[in-house]
């Protein structure tokens, strides 16, 4: 079927068409500006990661300087060279009655997250103590 | 009164350098994270500015709809 439509005002019509592609156009414009500042934003996101993994890298080196880290690394090594004594004694003993199957301990992976919140933990109940 | 205590550090010039290292890599991430909240200022613009242009869009269609149907035969 075809329609007549009589347009009172066409001045306004061919306006208001105008104004809504004009829209069109304007809002795919601002859409590519938007992905633009959202790649500029991810890109920033991956940066400061980066930034702050580096940190931690620097901060534990930094922790490793301070004395308290040298006070438990001498007595990390001291304990290590009592395990190692103790070690080859259980060896030894191992040797001579063999392990069962299965009763061994359950290996645990420790993820990054793990170490953060022990890490976390720890300092907080060094503040804690402090306070 | 808590007395003072003295300890003593073995690579002091060591100690400074990663210190300003930690000091200017915190720096840089400030910096980072400011341009990154600067972006998203400027994405919560841009969103808004859709919207309007949007309801602007809506108005034009809604009248172009109300041109063509008023004296349809």
């Amino acid at each position: 079927m075809t329609y007549f439509s009589r347009i009172e005002n066409p001045k306004s019509l061919r306006k208001s068409i105008l104004e809504a592609a004009k829209e069109v156009l304007v809002l795919e414009v601002k859409q590519k500006n938007f992905l633009e500042l959202k790649d500029k934003r991810e890109n920033l996101i991956l940066q400061l990661d980066a930034d702050l993994a580096e940190l931690s890298t620097i901060t534990k080196k930094l922790d490793d300087l301070l004395p308290e880290k040298q006070l438990k690394k001498e007595l990390y090594k001291k304990t290590e060279s009592k395990k190692k004594t103790s070690k080859k004694v259980r060896t030894k003993k191992q040797k001579a009655q063999p392990q069962k199957e299965g009763h061994g301990q359950p290996d645990h992976k420790i993820t990054e997250m793990d170490r953060l919140e022990y890490t976390l933990k720890k300092i907080e109940d060094k503040i804690a103590q402090l306070s | 009164m808590e007395a003072p205590i003295y300890i003593k550090i073995n690579e002091f010039d060591n100690v400074m350098k990663t210190l300003k290292e930690v000091k200017d890599k915190t720096a840089q991430a400030r910096e980072k994270l400011e341009a990154i909240k600067k972006i998203a200022q400027q994405e919560d613009m841009a969103v808004r500015e859709w919207e309007e242009r949007m309801n602007k869009m809506d108005h034009n269609l809604d009248e172009i709809h109300s041109f063509l149907n008023s004296k349809t035969r």
